[in-house]
């Protein structure tokens, strides 16, 4: 892989970081002011949703799990080596 | 175990104040982790081709953390069960929005991971081809393991399946239907 693209992984990667760290901030502000109101929180909402539609809040877990294991349990191995960028 | 009926005003008072601590420091928790994770990427130079290396994956302990952080998100809401919210019109609007803005974010979220490339070649000889993002994921645990010692890792898979036990397993019945005030 060229170096060139190699060097712009650091602000590339930290940029995802913090739009990620940006959403999950939102989200848990929401969460927080309505629980501080009693207002039905994100968490709420989302769980009547899961207790409305249990087939669907089951196959989204699933595709949860199946894409963690794609992630940390694949063993990857390239079909001819030594494996150069 | 036996669901939890949402509507009933028997209110564990204390395990209903921890819940809200914690909703009310999660923006808190939210900063305090991602914050510091971008800059520590960011001041990191000089990462390597990483995609095909094997030192640190698979793990099947990562697998397992996350499985644990789901039970954990399920155990955790039974604490805010009891509670009698205030439902109206505008919550009920709020509440479609929240859903059709999740399950919107996510599809694009899946939609970039089917579709993200990276452009890799196998071996010295062979030319270089289109992967998808997974390459991406793996070569980003390679480097927590360089940053932090993959911490930053272990929290972003508690983060996600502790949020997604809280959210897809609530240990409640649905609340009744209420008439909004007038």
């Amino acid at each position: 892989m060229n170096p060139a693209v190699l060097d712009t992984y650091s602000v590339g990667m930290a940029l995802v970081i913090w739009a990620i760290t940006g959403i999950g901030l939102f989200v848990s502000l929401v969460d927080a002011v309505s629980d501080v109101n009693d207002w039905p929180t994100v968490s709420d909402q989302i769980g009547d949703w899961s207790l409305r539609n249990p087939w669907l809040a089951r196959a989204l877990v699933a595709l949860l799990f199946i894409l963690l294991a794609h992630f940390v349990l694949n063993p990857l191995r390239p079909p001819t080596c030594p494996c150069v960028p | 175990m036996k669901p939890v009926d949402k509507t009933k005003p028997s209110i564990n008072r204390e395990a209903r104040a921890i819940y809200r601590a914690f909703h009310i420091l999660s923006p808190g928790i939210v900063v305090a982790v991602g914050l510091p994770a971008g800059v520590l990427v960011l001041l990191t130079k000089g990462h390597e081709f990483c995609t095909y290396k094997t030192e640190y994956l698979p793990d099947f302990w990562l697998f397992a953390l996350g499985a644990a952080a789901f039970v954990a998100g399920h155990y955790v809401g039974l604490l805010g069960t009891g509670q009698v919210n205030k439902i109206t019109d505008d919550s009920k609007r709020f509440g479609r929005l929240v859903i059709v803005t999740a399950f919107l974010v996510t599809s694009l979220i899946l939609v970039f991971e089917a579709l993200g490339t990276a452009e890799i070649a196998v071996g010295t000889t062979t030319p270089s081809q289109l992967e998808p993002i997974t390459y991406y994921v793996r070569c980003a645990i390679e480097h927590d393991v360089e940053i932090s010692g993959l911490v930053f890792t272990r929290l972003l898979v508690i983060l996600t399946f502790y949020v997604a036990g809280n959210w897809f397993w609530p240990g409640r019945s649905l609340p009744a239907p209420t008439e909004a005030p007038k």
